[in-house]
């Protein structure tokens, strides 16, 4: 009996020991990484010349900030004009309000693509508890509504979409799978974790112009990655862009997973923070979060009363603080922000009515109810091709970056679009790209970083689903990325509809 | 340091939160004592039962279009769970029976795995999910905190296990011969105990208490496959400092876990904050190293001194 027991108490303190070594940052970052993914929406900065005058002036004083939007958007459906173009914002969210592709599948000519495949890349991450397959699965039904819609100069559209399965030796593998063996003409779609800091430099030695939904800082900051999204890094800046024009004094605390690249998604919000004179600590938590109450104590006892807490999770995570908060009669003790990843239906459901206004989401893409020309594609399109992906972010994400894809195909020469090399630089040619699925029109263009995606909104929950509170304002430049990408914008004329 | 009120606070929280891994912890033992299984499938399996819950009720797909009432799934992650602890008991546990420990356990952890590979096929991971108890509704202060039944539910349900697990074990014959089956199967068998339906009992019980703190857990945490799958883990660590024979020491062991790490977050030192929950881990295998002090060497499943 003594031995058996021994040897019992021996195997569980073995499986002990293999668990907290899962519980190490080296492993954690799966789950933790979800969030990050689940903020992408690119959306091009217009800027009428006066929203987007003075990015440093704005981080002073956070109130400015919203200003500028409301003023962009003061007219309902009105046409927002600037140097290279116009288009019309929507009255309700800010952001744009018509569509490049006119809210069609291709040529929308009920015709049926025949020929060779024009194959298209993609790697993502796809594992129990960081799985993105929203995101592809919603390009993918896009491509379908293509197909039968005249394809791509009559030839219909692929996805090749590769689970990396968190692991760099099977991402750097998928890359050159796609590469050399499918011979895909673009890698648009990718919605991983590991794609960009792994395969990056493949990519530009291969020239290839890579479209992704980014959650690492190497996604925004290479000349041949451009994200949808603008990732955990800006989103959770923007959502404690809310928290000061709230008025939160004293301290902000940001608070996220303990995932390996995670001291990135708070800096910007430190920045932020001590540019307007308030003091800054970021925390790192274990993941899963078992004990939300004793969490949130802790959290606004380090923000103070008064004091701003931002919080940068998925929406299980996000739900598990903000129902501590709750259960403790902490809610109004802070101001509340968070990065857009808890801009998500299940979490405006599940909260009572005490959350209503107090939590500011960062939504990086349009309100799910909005039906502006693409909106109302995107939902018609789940419904007929893939029932099963919900409409949510990284659905709104991958059926965007399937648009970009098509548009930029549809536009060159039949003859130039099996040539990667023609179809890259086209790619990189982007510009101005409209779509009422973000704030701003999108771009790629030859900076040296891309972060097209940097105006965003803020939404809030109210009687059991998210309503806008701050209609479409600016990130405000405080990092050396974001300064550079302001810059170029305003060199190369993009982004202006 | 944290302030009295702070400490009072976090103690309270501890307490609360130290309750499921005691319960859990408990649940361990007690099959261990009757089966001289470790049953690492312990949270999958009431993970499970609470996701089939979840998808009766009124938040999830219902049945033929039916929402069942809420006490009716209660009833169901609790049958659940006893149903699979069953069907494993009876029918798979056997073929381990003669096996030793270790092997045993590890026919538990590949129930695990299969029971979490379906919640991950089954539903959706990315959804927040929360399956909630009536009792939560009852709240009352202590000092700066909120406490509400699910809680004290909690606290009470692992005194209470304990309680009545150790009186049913000493003085009821069913209890007696599930001993004799955990000291040695065969002899036991030999006297005449009928081991197959007393181990098939022990699984049936372990079901059970493992589908109530399902229930308590996807409230007091959230309704989460993985989450609630691996919190299996703190809880192996009280029964380890129970030595997986103790429940009292079990359940103190399980709330100590809980006070510990609940209290560290009030310390200044983000070092700690940051890594309290490394508390089980550190307790086991402080344990580990004080049952350590009386060099047991266990040679093919015979311990030496």
């Amino acid at each position: 009996m003594i031995s058996r027991r021994t040897t019992a108490v021996l195997a569980a303190t073995g499986l002990l020991a293999l668990a907290a070594c899962g519980s190490s940052k080296k492993d954690a970052p799966a789950t933790t990484a979800a969030p990050a993914v689940t903020t992408a929406a690119p959306a091009t900065t217009v800027a009428p010349a006066a929203t987007t005058a003075a990015p440093a002036a704005t981080t002073a004083k956070p109130a400015a900030t919203t200003a500028a939007p409301a003023a962009t958007t003061a007219a309902p459906a009105a046409t927002t004009a600037a140097a290279g173009g116009s288009y019309k914002t929507d009255p309700i969210w800010g952001g744009v309000a018509e569509s490049t592709t006119g809210g069609k599948c291709g040529a929308g000519d009920g015709k049926k693509a025949t020929g060779a495949p024009v194959k298209i890349g993609a790697i993502s991450t796809m594992i129990p508890g960081i799985d993105f397959k929203d995101g592809p699965n919603a390009e993918a039904a896009y491509f379908k509504c293509v197909n039968d819609n005249g394809g791509v100069h009559g030839r219909p559209i692929e996805l090749i979409n590769v689970n990396d399965e968190l692991d760099p030796a099977k991402a750097g593998a998928a890359a050159a799978k796609l590469i050399d063996s499918e011979k895909v003409v673009a890698i648009a779609g990718g919605f991983s974790i590991i794609d960009c800091p792994v395969n990056g430099r493949t990519y530009a030695a291969k020239g290839f112009n890579i479209i992704v939904a980014g959650v690492p800082a190497e996604c925004f900051g290479q000349p041949n990655i451009a994200a949808t999204n603008m990732g955990p890094h800006y989103s959770a800046q923007g959502a404690a862009q809310a928290v000061l024009r709230d008025g939160a004094k004293g301290k902000i605390v940001h608070v996220t997973g303990n995932n390996p690249g995670a001291d990135y998604n708070g800096t910007g919000v430190k920045t932020l923070a001590e540019a307007a004179g308030l003091q800054f600590e970021d925390v790192q938590v274990a993941l899963p979060i078992k004990d939300g109450n004793t969490l949130v104590a802790d959290l606004v006892k380090k923000a103070g009363k008064g004091g701003g807490i931002v919080i940068t999770f998925t929406p299980p995570e996000a739900l598990t603080i903000m129902k501590a908060a709750e259960d403790q009669n902490l809610i109004d003790e802070v101001i509340w922000g968070s990065a857009t990843p808890a801009n998500d239906a299940s979490v405006a459901k599940a909260l009572s009515a005490k959350w209503d206004g107090k939590m500011r989401i960062n939504a990086e893409l349009a309100p799910l109810d909005t039906n502006g020309p693409d909106m109302k594609l995107i939902k018609e399109v789940l419904a007929k091709y893939d029932s099963k992906t919900p409409l949510g972010s990284f659905a709104q994400m991958g059926f965007m970056i399937g648009q970009l894809v098509v548009d930029t195909l549809n536009k060159m020469p039949a003859a130039d679009i099996d040539s990667a090399v023609k179809v890259n630089a086209a790619i990189k040619g982007i510009k101005n790209y409209k779509t009422d699925i973000l704030c701003r029109p999108w771009y790629y263009g030859d900076g040296s970083s891309h972060v097209p995606n940097n105006w965003d909104l803020t939404v809030v929950p109210k009687g059991g689903v998210l309503v806008v509170k701050d209609k479409c304002f600016e990130i405000t430049a405080v990092d050396d990325i974001l300064k550079g990408v302001r810059a170029f914008e305003a060199a190369n004329n993009v982004n202006k509809g | 340091m944290p302030d009295t009120s702070e400490l009072i606070r976090y103690l309270i929280l501890g307490l609360a939160f130290g309750a499921v891994y005691a319960v859990s912890g408990t649940g361990l033992v007690v099959l261990y004592r009757t089966t001289g299984v470790l049953n690492f499938a312990f949270g999958a399996i009431g993970a499970f039962g609470a996701h089939i819950a979840w998808s009766l009720g009124k938040d999830g797909a219902g049945l033929l279009g039916l929402h069942a009432n809420r006490w009716v799934t209660y009833l169901v992650c609790i049958l659940v769970c006893t149903l699979i602890t069953f069907a494993y008991g009876r029918y798979v546990a056997p073929a381990f029976a003669q096996r030793d420990p270790l092997t045993r356990a590890l026919g538990t952890l590949s129930m695990l795995l299969l029971i979490l590979g379906v919640m991950f096929w089954r539903w959706r991971t990315q959804d927040a999910r929360f399956l909630e108890l009536p009792t939560k509704k009852y709240k009352f202060h202590i000092g700066k905190t909120i406490v509400n039944g699910t809680q004290v539910s909690a606290m009470l349900f692992g005194v209470v296990v304990t309680i009545g697990v150790l009186a049913f074990l000493k003085r009821s014959s069913l209890g007696t011969a599930m001993r004799a089956v955990a000291n040695d199967r065969d002899i036991a068998a030999l006297l005449g105990v009928p081991v197959r339906r007393v181990e098939s009992i022990a699984w049936m019980a372990n079901g059970a208490i493992c589908g109530f703190v399902a229930l308590l857990l996807s409230e007091m945490f959230r309704l989460d496959a993985a989450g609630l799958t691996f919190f299996i883990i703190p809880a192996l660590a009280a029964a380890i400092v129970g030595r997986l024979l103790n429940l009292w020491t079990t359940l103190i062991a399980g709330f100590g876990i809980g006070v510990i790490e609940a209290e560290l977050a009030g310390f200044d030192y983000k070092w700690i904050t940051d890594n309290r929950t490394m508390t089980p881990f550190v307790v086991a295998i402080a344990a580990m190293l004080w049952f350590g002090r009386k060099r047991t060497i266990v040679l093919s499943g015979r311990a030496m001194q």
